[in-house]
């Protein structure tokens, strides 16, 4: 016993981020508070063994929680958080998971009460595609699932297709969001996108101060400047996650803590046209980002790429962190991505299928992280200026 | 060394019949790669190293290339549905077992010249040349041409790709 | 030999530590880099995967699974017997480059089984696109490797080594060099070319893998990262050749210096796709160093 407890109680953590509906803020102080403690998230619940769920899971994303813990191998931990939580709440729910996770009887108790995976093995064929969710992207068997099917492909073969669906749990990825593909290869063939569970009645954590403008509660430009950067850095930070530069994204992570944390403008404005200068100057994210996200079909406006998207965002945080000492009253509902009473985000997502067809894998993550839509503005009830 | 060689050969051969008895095309894939392997291994037994590590290097690349075509036309890995992996048995019989009939007897009836020394200097130097002799030069040029032609004819067939660029 | 094959094991074990050290501490986050993050991450990585439960996922193939991460980390190693580490090598083949290369494609096959056997999909397109990265880098990667060949009029490890008595081939064939130094990035799936195991595919070929299985792999990927980084020295960078130090120290320091360079790009450079990394090998690589090789072959002419 001696050996693995000691194993167990040296061993890193390697948290799953899940966001709910709402759950945005409280997503920010977990990955503010994974950061200090220098725990390096997990991508799959293959590398896992915490799992965290911010803001309450609707439906659907709630079944997709329950494939997702179902996939992650013992010893593990599952903390969920409440989209109210105070930082003090996170860090004390942290530290629990690290004791539990540290806990050999208690893990050992969990280890063999747990039951053997539930794969449909022999129900024949109420499989129901792949609908599952979560990271349940397990191909066709035997067993009743669905095999891959036979379709034209684009270059003239006829190829074999699978029915995949990305999300709705995802590193790097709109919790919730689920794109329904249709796969040959890494190519997408076809895709239709759906969000799982959303429950309406709150407001978007990025269009707060928007939002709190138009219904007449005093708020200065400052704040909301603050906070439309923080939104961008977040953004940004997916996107070059996705991009395949981790250690940019961890730059943008940090400064979009640090903004959110109430550093100075002086402080942030520096440290950002610093990396905003790295950024541009990388050629190689330029040559793999150009052209990347414009739809090429006939007829079809010509739309920005991903590469564009990019350095407008990191345009639109140096503007909006050179305001963030302006105390006059903020006006008009221009959020971070737009009129906020607009939801901006339904749109994006309505050009989304367009875009992924024909996309390759990584392509069609790039797109998505470069509309980097909002799901809680979806969720949003229509608005009302006072 | 005699039992390096019949360790070898029989794992070829046993290696070859797995290839049509596993219900999964990355096995077969595997299998046939396992059985290429060993007859490297017996290359390398005649000191033809230098034949014997180019055969291990061209059929891990050869399956490798093979294995895209198998993502390509079918996506279920982990051979989860059992497939044959013979078809046609009859034909395929009487084929294979004609050709096997041809190679043994060419084996076995080819008047092989009796080795009167042990061959000097580099074996696989001394096997080129025996086998190419005088065409070296035109064999080396059509090797270059044949590989200029291979790659051009890829550009050009990739004009656009299989990705939009 | 026995002091050989051991001392070809420390270094090899020393150096995945460090590498995968080093790696940790630049990938740290800011603000637990100031109080002394990363250094240990590798051991409680290890710590954490000695504990964890394997997992399975629906229907995989077990075998080939395992015989892909034993692979990985069978083939870095018997690729590194080759390598002279100041003295003779543990074996001096004649063909030795060939032998690294063949090794080298060893990792197709490892990943490409590991992403096979889950029956997944993200670790099957993370193997479809290692495969595809091999298609990309291998043949400019070949004709460096043969350039560094000619130059030396040889295929063993340590005539090349002799070879470069005066000048290192860095010097004297600086795009094979260069080349090389790409592909090493390829072959050890690292870095700007580490997207076979992409965060877009949530991790990729290893995606699947948790507790032992996932242990050996990152072991094996390290190793092979460790292997393609002492590689360079004995082809490029004059073995152990240097002043007042010992052989074996200075093929250490350069190997060391190698593997800092790698690690490093990952840190500073974004990934590159196969799908525009593809053509621009095809149509600038393969000339480039198809012209080096004429070069080098006209200098080396009698």
């Amino acid at each position: 016993m001696g050996l693995s407890g000691w194993l167990m109680r040296w061993a890193s953590v390697r948290p799953l981020v899940v966001t709910g509906v709402y759950g945005t803020r409280t997503r920010l102080l977990v990955e503010a508070e994974m950061a200090r403690r220098g725990w390096a998230v997990a991508l799959s619940p293959g590398e896992a063994n915490l799992v965290v769920v911010c803001g309450v899971p609707g439906e659907g994303l709630a079944q997709a929680i329950r494939v997702v813990w179902e996939e992650v191998a013992g010893p593990r931990a599952l903390v969920e958080l409440l989209s109210d939580a105070t930082p003090d709440v996170v860090v004390a729910a942290l530290d629990g998971a690290v004791v539990a996770l540290a806990d050999e009887p208690g893990q050992r108790r969990a280890a063999a009460e747990r039951e053997p995976p539930s794969w449909p093995m022999d129900h024949g064929m109420d499989h129901g595609g792949m609908g599952h969710g979560g990271h349940e992207h397990h191909m066709g068997s035997p067993g009743g699932v669905a095999m891959a099917d036979r379709g034209p492909d684009r270059d003239g073969l006829k190829l074999d297709r699978l029915h995949v669906p990305l999300g709705p749990v995802l590193a790097d990825w709109p919790s919730g969001l689920v794109v329904e593909t249709v796969l040959q290869g890494d190519v997408i063939q076809q895709a239709t996108v759906h969000v799982v569970g959303g429950v309406a009645g709150g407001v978007s954590f990025w269009d707060e101060p928007w939002v709190a403008a138009l219904e007449g509660r005093p708020v200065t430009r400052g704040e909301a400047e603050r906070r439309r950067a923080a939104s961008h850095l977040d953004s940004i930070g997916r996107l070059l996650a996705v991009a395949g530069w981790p250690s940019a994204a961890m730059e943008a992570r940090w400064l979009r803590d640090r903004t959110l944390a109430g550093e100075s403008r002086a402080d942030l404005s520096r440290d950002h046209a610093r990396f905003a200068r790295r950024v541009r100057r990388s050629k190689i994210l330029a040559w793999m980002l150009r052209g990347v996200g414009t739809s090429a079909g006939p007829g079809a406006s010509p739309e920005e790429d991903v590469l564009s998207r990019l350095r407008r965002w990191l345009d639109r945080t140096g503007d909006a962190m050179s305001a963030l000492d302006d105390t006059t009253p903020l006006v008009g509902d221009d959020g971070p991505r737009g009129p906020v009473g607009e939801r901006p985000s339904a749109a994006a997502l309505a050009v989304l299928p367009r875009l992924l067809d024909g996309a390759e894998l990584a392509a069609a993550r790039l797109i998505v992280a470069g509309l980097d839509p909002d799901l809680d503005q979806l969720a949003q009830e229509p608005l009302h200026a006072v | 060394m005699s039992v390096a060689f019949w360790a070898l050969a029989v794992l070829a051969v046993a290696a070859g019949v797995t290839v049509f008895v596993v219900d999964s095309m990355a096995r077969a894939t595997f299998a046939l790669l396992a059985s290429l392997l060993a007859v490297g291994g017996t290359f390398l037994l005649i000191d033809l190293r230098y034949l014997g590590v180019l055969i291990v290097l061209m059929m891990v690349m050869e399956m490798m290339i093979m294995a895209v075509f198998m993502i390509m036309y079918m996506m279920n890995p982990a051979g989860l549905m059992p497939m044959k992996m013979v078809h046609n048995n009859r034909v395929a019989a009487i084929i294979a077992g004609t050709v096997f009939v041809l190679l043994a007897a060419g084996t076995l009836f080819t008047p092989w010249p009796a080795a009167k020394e042990r061959p000097g200097g580099d074996p696989t130097h001394a096997l080129g040349l025996s086998i190419m002799g005088p065409k070296m030069l035109v064999m080396m040029v059509i090797g270059v041409a044949i590989l200029a032609t291979m790659i051009s004819t890829v550009v050009l067939a990739t004009h656009k790709g299989r990705y939009d660029r | 030999m026995p002091s050989e094959v051991l001392g070809l094991a420390a270094a090899l074990a020393a150096l995945v530590w460090g590498a995968a050290a080093l790696d940790a501490r630049l990938g740290a986050s800011p603000q637990s880099r100031l109080v002394g993050g990363g250094v240990a991450r590798p051991w409680r990585e290890a710590a954490r995967l000695l504990v964890q439960q394997r997992r399975r996922t629906l229907l995989p193939d077990v075998l080939l699974t395992r015989i892909g991460v034993l692979t990985l980390l069978l083939a870095p190693v018997l690729a590194a017997t080759v390598l002279p580490l100041g003295g003779a090598p543990v074996a001096d083949l004649d063909v030795g480059v060939v032998w690294f290369n063949a090794m080298e494609v060893c990792v197709w096959a490892a990943l490409w089984l590991i992403g096979w056997g889950a029956n997944s999909v993200y670790p099957l397109i993370g193997a479809y696109r290692y495969v595809a990265q091999g298609l990309a880098y291998e043949l400019p990667h070949m004709f460096a490797l043969i350039t560094v060949a000619v130059g030396a009029g040889s295929l063993r490890m340590t005539d090349i080594v002799q070879a470069q008595h005066g000048l290192w081939y860095a010097v004297r064939m600086p795009v094979a060099f260069l080349v090389y130094l790409v592909s090493a990035l390829a072959m050890a799936f690292w870095g700007p070319m580490g997207q076979p195991l992409g965060r877009d595919l949530a991790g990729g070929v290893p995606a699947e893998l948790s507790g032992a299985d996932r242990l050996l792999f990152l072991a094996g990927r390290y190793a092979v990262l460790v292997v393609v980084a002492a590689a360079a020295v004995p082809l490029f960078l004059g073995g152990g050749a240097g002043p007042l130090l010992p052989a074996w120290a200075w093929t250490l320091v350069k190997t060391v210096a190698v593997l800092v360079l790698l690690v490093v790009a990952r840190h500073r450079l974004p990934a590159v796709r196969m799908d525009r990394f593809m053509g621009f090998s095809w149509l600038v690589l393969i000339p480039l160093t198809l012209a080096q090789l004429l070069v080098v072959g006209i200098v080396v002419l009698p």
